[in-house]
């Protein structure tokens, strides 16, 4: 699903020279993968992410997403691939605040151009099987931050991707609300799909398939 | 984006939906007013048949200074000239009383009326050939306006008869809705048969009796009837006279022309200030998107990840701005028909405009630019605000540093302009005012008094017999109004000064091989001191004076040109007796302060000769003043006059003041709109100004938090904020001097006693504009001299 070939990301120093945030990163994620990144701050977690999630472009290196190699894409045919394959979970759920929640899950389909009555209906099933039927015209400041994570979620596999990029979904949960979307994650990777979080929690970590650490823009370790 | 969460938003955040209505509502409301005015000076279609090709034709009088109508005389000249006309019409306003004693504006029209303007009546006929003989001219037209409110709109009104004097006229036709000749006071039209005294001024060449409209021949452009109208008046032996020493030459223009020459670039000036503030109107809503953008950089970027492109993005954007300036459109196009009424009010647009200025496509039209440049600015700062790539918050305000700078920098400069402009327009204001007149108005009443009823038409003046019979009754209404308590002095006079009555007469200068032109003014006894003219030298007329040997007073124009060095009070001028011009030798007695005639601004360019008449006819000005209030005076007088004689007209009656503060009229409001749009976009700048700046200390919070922790004190913070704002109002303010000069060269006409480029005006602007900068700097560069340090790091 994934391949990354030493990948390399950094910024300019304002007096010359370059500040390196991701170093020579070689990494596969298998289609159906659950996969965790773990590392301490400014190892380079959440730009790898960007990377992965095709949110940053500007690097070296060979990265292939589903066969399609990335670094030959321009702007809109990566956004096109982004469209189709990425779905995304924020640590702070990220929910639209005007917006209600069917609203909220309603507006990727909207980007992605679906008919109404198809979208209607998408939306509604998602209701149904996250079971938030009933919370559906309240706004997101009306939901507990376990519920507000769950339409996060919801809206992030509306448009049925094949990887979701979890940045931190539980970091601003207590341990009860962030058990029920770790359970919801496993449930999405059983259906198929593929799954990379950046975690700082070992234990939710260690729930993934493998873990990959990331210091100082160096992954440590790389199981094969 | 669906419509109900659009409107969440703007209720959510009625503030700035508030502010880009109230916005986007005056940018529309000034500048579709603007517009429309302009568009139906210069390009809306005229109410006659292809009226781009009616010419006006006048005379000028190059030595006077001014232009006037032509006789019939010449109109008939001109209408056998087939080369160059279809037709030409010629036209006097009059007025009339009907038996009801309603008053009613007329025109009186020469034959040709229908032909020349290309407008069959609506009901019944129009005027024709045979209407303007002799003895058949007892028909009137009537205007659609008078016939629905005098009559009802009876459809039977052809063959009602209306009485005007001692003469019933007889209605042949109605014309259509929408018809206006000359102007939209006129009511009715009658034909024009000249009486004897009429012809004979004709014939003698006094031009300025009689306008006239000529439709151009095809294929005739208004230069070649200038032409014709040249070559006319150069070989015409009735106006040899006036081309020898008046600089008499022909003036052909456009139709239109006559109403738009005179407010065109007033009316250009106000459109160029609404789109000045327009562009900083527009400049604000930019900055106001982006501090918005600034909010919601964290959503967007959202957006973003979940699928939405930069073109949703900026759609979304500009939706959001639409509710608002939809509003705002609607708001100002209802207010528009207000202040284009505001405009003719207060005389930017011309009274009575054939073509009429009532809303219309032309506002629409700038409206809706209006609305889709408030929307461009939300695209703009849309695109503004698009961020490279990321999902980091760190780079979020990434792309809206550059923009803005500028932006204010913009707005800085256009506000000096206009301020600069506006300082420029009221200092000339204050000039003029301040300008020596020469007289006094304060206090002082001028009354117009036609004691036979001429100007009604209703009776004709015959100097043989009406002289000696309505000489007694002037002098017993001046002796009635004196005896008007608070009334302290009364005078009668020919044209006293702003009556927009005139008469330049030959006068001979003994010594002098040419004769000279002067205003000539007939005035009796205490007209010198009714209006506060200081005599220089000599005396008043009194009683005396009267009698064919009487003497005169001149003013000092006359005595500088004239009588360098010499006494003026044992000098003579040959006046005119009579029309042949056969002149007298009349001593000077006094010299008067010269005095402004027409308007403040005007040229000290003609002399003026005051001779004694104690009896103008056959219509004459009372010059009347009083202590006490003098426009509760003007109805007293009124009544007195018609006490005194019943018959007659009382056309003016009127505070001086008031006929000064006239002619003052459009230039106050020039200066008003340009002054109010310059405070309007100073207070933008400086909300802009703040807007920026705490902008730039949010953004820099952390940093002057590590300042303050490093030693600095809140005055140091403060300065370096203050430092910002100041570079980019500096910054503004010298482009604003450049481009403001230049604008002030529009302007040059417009000024009186003050240079465009003058300094202490130019100095004024800029301490101005810098200090309402300081000001608007100052608030955030205290909240940045408050930043608690722990706090700010903390944040971080």
């Amino acid at each position: 699903m994934i391949r990354l070939d030493n990948l390399e990301r950094s910024y300019p120093l304002a007096g010359g020279g370059r500040s390196w945030v991701l170093r020579n990163v070689t990494l596969d994620v298998a289609e159906g993968e659950f996969v965790s990144i773990m590392g301490p701050s400014g190892a380079g977690k959440s730009s790898l992410l960007n990377v992965l999630g095709l949110m940053d472009h500007d690097w070296q290196g060979a990265y292939a997403l589903d066969g399609v190699a990335v670094g030959t894409l321009n702007a809109r045919q990566r956004q096109a691939l982004q469209r189709e394959k990425i779905g995304f979970i924020f640590q702070h759920y990220h929910l639209i605040d005007d917006l209600k929640v069917w609203e909220n899950l309603d507006l990727p389909l909207q980007y992605r151009d679906v008919p109404a009555k198809e979208r209607a209906a998408r939306v509604g099933d998602l209701l149904d099987r996250f079971n938030i039927v009933g919370k559906k015209d309240l706004y997101p400041a009306q939901l507990s931050g376990g519920q507000q994570q769950l339409v996060a979620v919801a809206r992030a596999v509306i448009t049925r991707p094949r990887l979701l990029l979890a940045d931190e979904p539980t970091g601003a949960l207590h341990s009860s609300q962030a058990r029920m979307i770790m359970d919801l994650l496993h449930e999405l990777n059983r259906e198929g799909i593929t799954i990379v979080q950046v975690t700082h929690n070992e234990d939710y970590a260690k729930e993934a398939r493998r873990i990959v650490r990331l210091f100082d823009g160096w992954i440590e370790k790389a199981p094969a | 984006m669906t419509v109900l969460p659009l409107l969440r938003r703007q209720f959510r955040s009625p503030g700035f939906a508030l502010t880009a209505l109230v916005l986007v509502a005056a940018a529309v409301l000034v500048n579709a007013s603007a517009f429309n005015a302009l568009h139906a000076l210069r390009w809306k279609a005229l109410p006659y048949a292809d009226g781009d090709a009616l010419v006006d034709l006048r005379a000028n009088l190059r030595s006077f200074g001014f232009d006037v109508g032509l006789t019939e005389h010449l109109r008939g000249e001109l209408a056998a000239d087939r080369t160059h006309f279809t037709s030409v019409l010629g036209f006097a306003s009059a007025r009339a009383t009907d038996e009801d004693g309603r008053p009613w504006r007329l025109a009186r029209v020469t034959p040709a009326f229908s032909r020349t303007l290309g407008v069959p009546a609506a009901l019944g006929r129009s005027l024709a050939e045979e209407d303007a003989r002799p003895g058949a001219d007892a028909v009137l037209v009537l205007g659609d306006a008078v016939w629905r409110s005098r009559f009802g709109a009876d459809p039977d009104v052809v063959g009602r008869r209306i009485r005007f004097g001692d003469r019933a006229y007889t209605v042949v036709g109605v014309m259509p809705r929408g018809f206006v000749f000359p102007d939209a006071t006129t009511e009715a039209w009658r034909p024009y048969v000249m009486s004897e005294a009429e012809r004979r001024q004709s014939d003698q060449g006094n031009v300025g009796d009689l306008d006239v409209v000529a439709r151009l021949a095809p294929g005739v452009s208004p230069a070649q009837a200038g032409a014709a109208l040249a070559a006319l008046l150069a070989r015409d032996a009735s106006v040899a006279g006036l081309r020898t020493n008046a600089g008499l030459v022909g003036e052909v223009r456009a139709w239109r022309d006559r109403y738009a020459r005179s407010h065109w670039r007033a009316l250009a000036l106000f459109q160029l200030a609404a789109l000045i503030l327009l562009a900083v109107v527009a400049a604000n809503l930019v900055n106001l998107q982006l501090d918005r953008l600034l909010a919601r950089r964290r959503e967007l970027d959202v957006r973003r990840a979940i699928g939405a492109s930069e073109r949703a993005i900026a759609r979304e954007i500009v939706a959001d701005l639409a509710p608002p300036v939809l509003a705002g459109l609607a708001l100002g196009l209802a207010l528009t028909p207000f202040a284009t009424g505001l405009l003719e009010r207060r005389g930017l647009l011309p009274d009575g405009l054939p073509q009429g200025a009532g809303f219309g496509p032309a506002a629409v039209a700038m409206g809706l630019a209006v609305a889709a440049l408030a929307l461009a600015s939300g695209a703009l700062a849309a695109l503004v605000a698009r961020p490279r790539s990321r999902l980091s918050a760190r780079e979020g305000a990434a792309g809206l540093g550059r923009l803005r700078p500028l932006l204010l920098v913009a707005q800085v400069m256009l506000t000096t302009a206009l301020l600069g402009c506006g300082v420029l327009l009221l200092r000339s204001a204050a000039n003029l005012v301040e300008t020596d007149r020469g007289f006094d108005a304060r206090g002082v009443l001028v009354t117009l008094v036609d004691p036979i009823g001429i100007a009604t038409g209703s009776r004709s003046f015959d100097p043989a017999t009406d002289t000696d019979k309505y000489a007694p009754v002037v002098e017993a209404v001046r002796q009635d109004v004196a005896g008007l308590p608070g009334v302290d002095r009364v005078a009668v006079a020919t044209a006293p000064p702003f009556s927009r009555w005139e008469t330049v007469s030959s006068y001979h200068v003994p010594g002098r091989d040419e004769n000279i032109q002067a205003r000539g003014r007939g005035v009796g006894p205490g007209y010198f001191a009714a209006l506060g003219i200081g005599l220089v030298a000599g005396r008043e007329f009194t009683a005396a004076d009267a009698g064919e040997a009487g003497p005169v007073i001149v003013d000092e124009v006359y005595r500088d040109r004239y009588l360098q060095g010499a006494d003026p009070l044992a000098a003579y001028v040959d006046v005119a007796t009579d029309a042949a011009g056969h002149l007298r030798r009349a001593r000077i007695v006094g010299v008067a302060r010269t005095v402004k005639h027409e308007s403040l601004d005007e040229a000290e360019r003609l002399p003026t000769i005051y001779q004694y008449h104690d009896a103008p006819l056959p219509m004459f000005w009372l010059v009347t003043h009083t202590s006490g209030d003098v426009a509760a005076l003007a109805e007293t007088v009124r009544r007195r006059v018609l006490a005194r004689v019943p018959g007659a007209d009382v056309g003016v009656s009127k505070p001086l003041a008031d006929l000064v503060e006239a002619t003052l009229t459009a230039r106050r409001a020039l200066l008003e709109a340009i002054g109010g749009f310059a405070a309007g976009t100073l207070l933008l700048a400086a909300l802009g100004l703040a807007a920026v700046l705490g902008f730039a200390v949010r953004r820099r919070t952390a940093e002057l938090g590590v300042r303050m922790a490093l030693g600095a004190t809140p005055a140091g913070v403060r300065n370096l904020v203050l430092r910002q704002g100041g570079l980019l109002a500096a910054g503004g303010i010298a482009l604003g001097l450049a481009v403001g000069v230049a604008l002030a060269r529009l302007l040059a006409d417009r000024l009186f006693g003050v240079g465009f480029a003058d300094a202490a005006s130019w100095a004024a602007t800029v301490a101005v504009v810098a200090a309402v900068a300081l000001l608007a700097c100052w608030w955030p560069a205290h909240r940045a001299a408050a930043t608690d340090p722990v706090a700010a790091l903390r944040a971080e």
